[in-house]
């Protein structure tokens, strides 16, 4: 019991940590709240959930990810270098030139993303071939796709879902940031009336819903292997901006970059001060 | 978005699409030759970002090679304003639009080009911002600004070439570059876009065919994707499409010995 109090303790401050990593390399570009958002999701992910590691990037049976919300790489940036895929100091490169660390991933360039992304709804529809390809080659490995809700707004994002269920790709786990926040407002405003899970429930996939802030929940939640057949998606609530107050759900962090003043509070603030 | 818009053209409203530059364009791109083009549906399709004004969001966000594409279908209209003033012109035409139209705009904060002028320039005809003796240089687009700071670098040299602005890149005004060669013995065309389906191909085609002698250079994006993440200034510089680089380019093109014809 003490030794799981200790193991949450530390984890909290991971996740800590990563939010603080995120706010210093927001300083000159858009984006913050989408990778407050998703921050969670990936940490529990990468050291979790995922068999992969620095050292097995290439390996043929690492599970693979691919951030299909390529506007949230920050959240990638920060754990990839939490977990030793890069080193932290490229960090502070971010967005800067010459830097490997541009505002999307790029692609072939940093040990741990498979694929450059940063138009959105190209993500699932490669991560489905990815679980195809493994198939076939008898590989066991799971392909995991990290998409927005507003990203569901794509028309390919449902081609390739209805193609992974007629493929059976049970390997292949669809993982929704439901932050309900898109670039030009609310997505219950966007689109009304559109059930993000009624949809991916006819489409015929094997669906849950979580807390995208729960970290113990998204462990138990991503790590389950459905193994019925069907291709997974979960359904995370999240906030978008979580653990900067003044930046939840407010649509103006989609864009605006933290400096000066908003940044020492940011940091405060995820202190809880 | 494209159909959508192409719908609401066919009830005889006159829809404005909107978003960065290659998610308006390549990504819909059967849309615009299908349900617009094909279809005459009088849409005007607006990209934000053209060129490399999204610098350090990398290719996926990079409008270089929109024109080029673009430029394949029939019945598209494509301008490339140069300044704010420029912008406000094509909104202006798109009411007399018998076709759709494609409008390519920076991201913000373009310089003022033609405010200081005394006269509006007409859009529809490509124009003479500067007036010079030592040869053209032909530019399109927000990159005009960049062509004026060669300009005044070669005035150094004591090198005075015209600059020629195309707002509208599409219809091609060939007639007016044909006459441009007839009396230009050097043309330099600069364009914030890679070379393939660009300003300075189409140029290049009606040099050729006039088989004047004119000595010729094109300044474009290499087809390449960046190897790491830039801003707008240092891909420019790296393409050499910032003033300095144009100005060296202008030089070693007047410096071009004809070789004659064998």
């Amino acid at each position: 019991m003490i030794a799981s109090q200790n193991n949450q303790a530390s984890t909290n401050e991971f996740l800590l940590e990563l939010r603080r990593d995120i706010i210093m390399m927001a300083a000159n570009s858009s984006h913050v709240a989408v990778a407050l958002s998703c921050i969670d999701i990936l940490a529990a992910l990468y050291i979790e959930v995922l068999n992969i590691t620095p050292l097995t990037v290439d390996a043929p049976e690492r599970d693979r990810f691919i951030l299909s919300k390529g506007h949230g790489c920050m959240a990638l940036y920060a754990v990839l270098a939490r977990m030793g895929f890069i080193e932290r100091t490229l960090l502070n490169s971010y967005g800067h030139n010459g830097s490997v660390l541009a505002e999307h991933p790029l692609a072939g360039k940093l040990a741990g993303v498979e694929c450059a992304t940063g138009s959105l709804g190209h993500g699932l529809a490669i991560g489905a071939g990815m679980a195809s390809g493994l198939k076939l080659q008898g590989v066991s490995a799971r392909v995991f796709v990290l998409l927005g809700d507003g990203e569901c707004n794509e028309g390919s994002v449902w081609e390739a879902a209805a193609l992974s269920r007629a493929r059976n790709l049970d390997n292949l786990v669809a993982v929704v940031d439901v932050n309900g926040l898109q670039a030009c407002g609310p997505s219950k405003d966007i689109s009304p009336g559109m059930g993000l899970a009624d949809c991916w429930k006819s489409f015929g996939w094997d669906i849950s819903e979580v807390d995208g802030h729960d970290y113990r929940e998204l462990v138990k939640i991503l790590g389950h292997a459905a193994g019925n057949g069907l291709p997974k998606v979960i359904l995370c609530q999240t906030i978008k901006g979580k653990g900067v107050d003044f930046m939840e759900g407010d649509l103006e962090w989609h864009y605006r970059p933290v400096r000066g003043d908003d940044r020492d509070k940011a940091l405060r603030r995820l202190k809880g001060a | 978005m494209i159909g959508y818009a192409a719908g609401l053209a066919k009830t005889g409203l006159l829809p404005f699409v909107y978003s960065i530059t290659p998610f308006v364009t390549l990504r819909c791109l059967e849309q615009i030759k299908i349900d617009l083009c094909y279809n005459q549906a009088n849409v005007v399709i607006v990209g934000v970002g053209g060129g490399f004004a999204y610098g350090p969001n990398g290719p996926t966000h990079h409008g270089i090679d929109d024109i080029g594409v673009l430029s394949c279908l029939p019945q598209l209209t494509i301008w490339t304003p140069s300044d704010p003033y420029e912008v406000r012109l094509c909104v202006q035409a798109t009411t007399s639009l018998e076709s759709p139209a494609y409008l390519r705009l920076g991201r913000n904060k373009e310089p003022h080009i033609f405010d200081s002028l005394n006269e509006s320039p007409d859009i529809s005809h490509p124009a003479m911002v500067r007036e010079g003796s030592d040869g053209v240089i032909i530019t399109s687009g927000f990159i005009l600004h960049e062509v004026l700071k060669a300009v005044e670098l070669l005035k150094q040299h004591n090198i005075h070439p015209a600059v020629v602005r195309l707002t509208t890149l599409r219809p091609f005004p060939a007639e007016y570059i044909r006459l441009m060669i007839a009396n230009s013995n050097q043309i330099m065309t600069v364009e914030e876009h890679v070379a393939t389906g660009g300003l300075g191909q189409e140029t290049a085609r009606i040099v050729a065919e006039a088989c004047a002698g004119t000595r010729f250079s094109m300044l474009a994006i290499a087809t390449e994707f960046p190897d790491a993440c830039y801003d707008r200034e240092s891909l420019l510089a790296r393409s050499g499409l910032d003033a300095d680089s144009i100005a060296a380019s202008y030089l070693k093109l007047l410096a071009q010995k004809h070789r004659g014809y064998a």
